[in-house]
């Protein structure tokens, strides 16, 4: 079973991604934010991370910087959920490397295609 | 967890959010803040809102909300002024979204959608008129199955990006099938296995559109070259299209002949041609010439939207427990303090020490656990504060006064149930003090006050309970016109004297409105009576203390908690009575004081009004039985009340009386004692102030 | 150890792990790094093990069969484990198979 890690600090979004892929198949852990998913990464296997960008205490490019140090996750793929019109951190966080991204606001479903876009169910 | 909580959680969440908008709004309002200090916050929460709401499909909110995220954008870039008309606007916009919320909530919450379309009609003023987009519209033409051409040649970090062009083949299953594939690789004689050299063509049958093959490889777009070559019919009917139509690349979308991707790139060279040629070319033309569009011209389309930054908001780590969950525990913690009892007392029989020991440990874990479990309950006062700084202002607004709101002791810790229930008085209270409480502009010059009237606002921790306090520098209370209206109204005799608190307390008798002129502020139906039912209900007391022309001073006073109390144990004959123990203050023996006819007696040269519990509720009790007095405080009040036997201290779980028995005064509730009796909690504010005021009226029954 | 080497007959027997994929496809191309480099090399790689294999991974097995002079000295063993014929299926590679003695 694939396991993915939802990092946001909105709990109402990480309710409904965590309820769209358990439902799929998929294992999932949660974190609030960077801080808390870094916490939570002890060298098991991920296979994707989903992160918001803004979040309290780490922000998710920093995290995603510290994550890309990681030897057991340096090329686990990451979804960085931006804004329309923040062009600017969708770069920041490409170059920190988050390749794949979903605009919020989303419905769960499309959270689901770029998941299954990016991981062999 | 399922998507109906999920729902709930969204909601609470948004609610919280709006609170942060607002007070963010106000504190830039009154000038306690900058405005760069909160706006990110006053962003994130309409953000938030916007992205939440988006996922459960709740699109008038994504809508509205959007609007207000633009042109709070805006400001965050310094694009635009955060000035008071703005300021108000936004406050208009969080109470529609407020309202929004609501009816999410409830169905039966009507939505002025009037409004709302005026609020975005204000809200597009601000932003700079923007270009339309075109709406690709449904795919009209039915494909029969041809098979599509792709070529991929994957970048060298695909794999290093977490990519893996498996799962993008594994999905292309999904849309259609994969007829043939062709994997080609190059590997140079510095092989890096972590470089990626794989290049891929596939026959593809599907009836998907080009947009939605091309989604395929979105995230490898930046990496590698996609090239998808529509099937032949489809490339025929592009070549048909009339060059000069201006719905051209819609229709192109359409037929799934062009991506939105390349149609907006064909967009902007063809603008660019125009800039530099002044010639005007067709966008099949650029199109076509174009074939394949580059990845780097997307990027610079779409760096065309000014980039945006997000800051950290000032909000806070919490854990969101589900309120029933707590209650089940407090429930629980309250059940496992009533059977510490029980085997207390079971044990003070038995006379075991190492037991009795070892017990008290038990209990001593389990106060700890009982004041953790209380605490998860409580909250900070604050949030009802922020609710008033809004009332306040608008009020203030409305009635053209100038009023400063000071608040103090906003983090004093009270039970969330009583915040809640607490919001309904203090709004009253404090909408009182606006209307009718502080004097307007020019009254206030001419008694030669500042023009600015003050309204303080206070809680702090008073022994064992909390206090909080709404003062106002207004005109104070008339005495004289209490006095007269309460004659008129038929609530006292005219020849009644009364001191001054007791004018005061007139104001909460049911049917008293001092206003003169019912404005549209006050005049919600709600008297002061309700006000001082509510405190009551929360077994909280309040008082007033009003100087003419200097102001009013309301003082709610509250138990820390509803749940559980720290109580003594009284009887008179085989009924158990629980009083809470913090008011208790000392105990004597009855018979050592002289007794007059009247039911006070002298304590230590202070007058003690006294209550025997045993008349006033009507108990048999054993005649000879020796009795005993409780002195009691409350507020600045002593009273004595005389029962048989004391027994003790104990934890109460409070249970509420059945509704049957509400009528019943001096009784606040019950609760199961360790011995499996039920003792009755006594309502020690009542009883005082009936115990006080016994002694200036006639002593009539309680009813 | 990322691979289990053994020698049958005159074949080198490379028994890969679990897991191949980006996160190890280094350490595994290093174990191997010494043999590829004898022509006469003759490899039967056994992927019987194989629960976890990506594109990376893929690509090693293509790039490991790239360098065998001849297809015939190399020999994919265990090919019918389920995500080796799976991620074969779906790149549309068809591997030299073992036949045994």
């Amino acid at each position: 079973m694939k396991t993915i890690l939802i990092v946001d600090d909105s709990i109402s979004i990480r309710q409904v991604v965590g309820l769209t892929l358990r439902a799929n198949g998929y294992e999932v852990i949660e974190a609030c934010d960077g801080k808390d998913a870094l916490a939570k990464l002890t060298g098991q296997k991920i296979n994707l991370i989903i992160s918001d960008v803004n979040m309290p205490n780490m922000d998710g490019i920093t995290m995603l910087k510290e994550i890309k140090q990681l030897p057991a996750y340096r090329f686990t793929p990451v979804i960085m959920l931006t804004t329309e019109g923040s062009e600017q951190k969708k770069e920041e966080g490409k170059a920190a490397g988050a390749k794949a991204w979903v605009v919020k606001p989303f419905k769960p479903e499309q959270m689901l295609l770029a998941v299954q876009k990016l991981i062999l169910a | 967890m399922d998507l109906t909580q999920a729902r709930l959680l969204f909601i609470e969440e948004a609610n919280s959010l709006l609170a942060v908008m607002e007070s963010c709004l106000l504190e830039i309002e009154s000038g306690d803040a900058e405005v760069a200090e909160h706006i990110d916050a006053i962003f994130r929460a309409a953000h938030t809102i916007k992205g939440s709401a988006g996922m459960f499909g709740f699109d008038p909110v994504v809508v509205f909300t959007h609007n207000v995220e633009s042109v709070l954008d805006k400001v965050r870039s310094n694009e635009l002024e955060m000035d008071a008309a703005l300021i108000n606007l936004m406050l208009d916009c969080q109470d529609h979204m407020a309202a929004m919320i609501r009816q999410l909530e409830d169905e039966t919450v009507s939505i002025d959608l009037q409004q709302g379309a005026a609020l975005i009609e204000q809200l597009h003023q601000y932003i700079q008129p923007q270009t339309e987009k075109a709406e690709p519209v449904k795919a009209m033409i039915h494909n029969s199955p041809a098979y599509w051409q792709l070529d991929i040649q994957y970048g060298d970090d695909v794999f290093r990006d977490g990519m893996d062009p498996l799962s993008q083949l594994n999905f292309l299953q999904t849309l259609g099938s994969i007829e043939n594939v062709t994997a080609l690789w190059a590997f140079p004689d510095n092989f890096d296995p972590e470089s990626c050299y794989l290049h891929l063509k596939l026959d593809f049958a599907s009836e998907a559109s080009k947009q939605q093959i091309e989604d395929v490889f979105e995230f490898v777009q930046d990496s590698s070259t996609v090239v998808i070559t529509a099937p032949q019919q489809i490339e025929q009917s592009l070549q048909n299209i009339p060059p000069s139509d201006e719905k051209l690349g819609t229709l192109l979308v359409s037929v799934g002949a062009v991506t939105e991707r390349e149609l907006q790139s064909a967009l902007q060279v063809q603008q660019q041609l125009q800039q530099q040629s002044q010639k005007v070319q067709a966008l099949g033309e650029v199109l076509v010439g174009q074939g394949a569009v580059s990845a780097d011209a997307v990027a610079m389309a779409l760096d065309k939207q000014k980039a945006t930054e997000h800051k950290r908001p000032p909000d806070f780590q919490f854990l969101k427990v589900e309120a029933r969950k707590l209650d089940e525990l407090i429930n629980l913690v309250g059940e496992l303090v009533t059977a510490g009892a029980s085997i207390d007392s079971l044990l003070q029989q038995i006379e075991h020490e190492p037991l009795q020991e070892a017990f008290g440990v038990l209990t001593g874990l389990l106060e700890q656990i009982r004041d953790g479990a209380l605490g998860l309950r409580m909250v900070q006062v604050g949030e009802s504060f922020s609710r008033l700084r809004r009332i306040v202002r608008d009020v203030s607004k409305e009635l053209g006064k100038e009023i400063e709101l000071v608040v103090s002791g906003a983090d004093t810790e009270l039970d969330k149930t009583m915040v809640e229930k607490l919001s309904d008085p203090l709004m009253h209270i404090v909408r009182n003090a606006v209307d009718h409480g502080i004097e307007s502009k020019e009254m206030r010059l001419y008694k030669g006050k500042p023009a600015q009237g003050q309204l303080k606002l206070s809680a702090c921790h008073e022994s064992g309970s909390v206090v909080i306090e709404i003062s106002d520098d207004g005109a104070g209370l008339n005495i004289e016109r209490i006095r007269q209206k309460a004659i008129e109204k038929g609530i006292i005799s005219a020849d009644r004297e009364l001191g001054k608190e007791e004018i005061f307390k007139l104001i909460f008798a049911p049917g008293f409105s001092t206003a003169s002129a019912v404005t549209n502020l006050s005049g919600r139906g709600v008297g002061m009576d309700v006000v001082k039912r509510n405190i009551e209900e929360l077994r909280g007391q309040i008082q007033i203390d009003s100087i003419p022309d200097k102001g009013t001073t309301f003082k709610i006073r509250l138990p820390l908690t509803l749940a559980i109390i720290d109580g003594f144990l009284v009887r008179i004959g085989d009924t158990h009575l629980v009083l809470p123990l913090n008011m208790v203050q000392e105990c004597i023996e009855f018979a050592d004081l002289h007794e007059n006819e009247r039911n006070y007696l002298d304590l230590r040269g202070e007058v003690l009004p006294f209550i025997k519990l045993k008349q006033l509720f009507n108990l048999k009790s054993d005649a000879k039985a020796k009795e005993n007095i409780v002195v009691v405080q409350y507020g600045n009040h002593k009273a004595g009340l005389v029962v048989d036997q004391l027994q003790g201290e104990l934890q109460a779980v409070i249970k509420p009386l059945s509704s049957m028995f509400k009528s019943l005064k001096g009784i606040g509730g019950y609760t199961i004692l360790g011995s499996g009796n039920v003792g009755f909690i006594l309502d020690i504010p009542q009883l005082v102030q009936f115990a006080s005021t016994a002694e200036n009226t006639a002593c009539h029954p309680m009813s | 150890m990322p691979v289990q080497l053994s020698h049958k007959a005159d074949f080198l027997v490379a028994e890969l792990p679990a897991e191949l994929t980006i996160f190890n496809v280094r350490e595994v191309h290093q174990a191997l790094t010494p043999f590829w480099q004898s022509d006469s090399l003759k490899l039967i790689l056994d992927v019987a093990n194989l629960e976890e294999l990506d594109s990376a991974g893929v690509q090693l097995l293509l790039w490991l069969l790239s360098k065998i002079a001849a297809p015939a000295q190399c020999i994919v063993s265990g090919s019918d484990n389920e995500v080796f014929s799976r991620v074969s299926t779906l790149y549309g590679l068809h591997w030299p198979q073992h036949f045994e003695q």
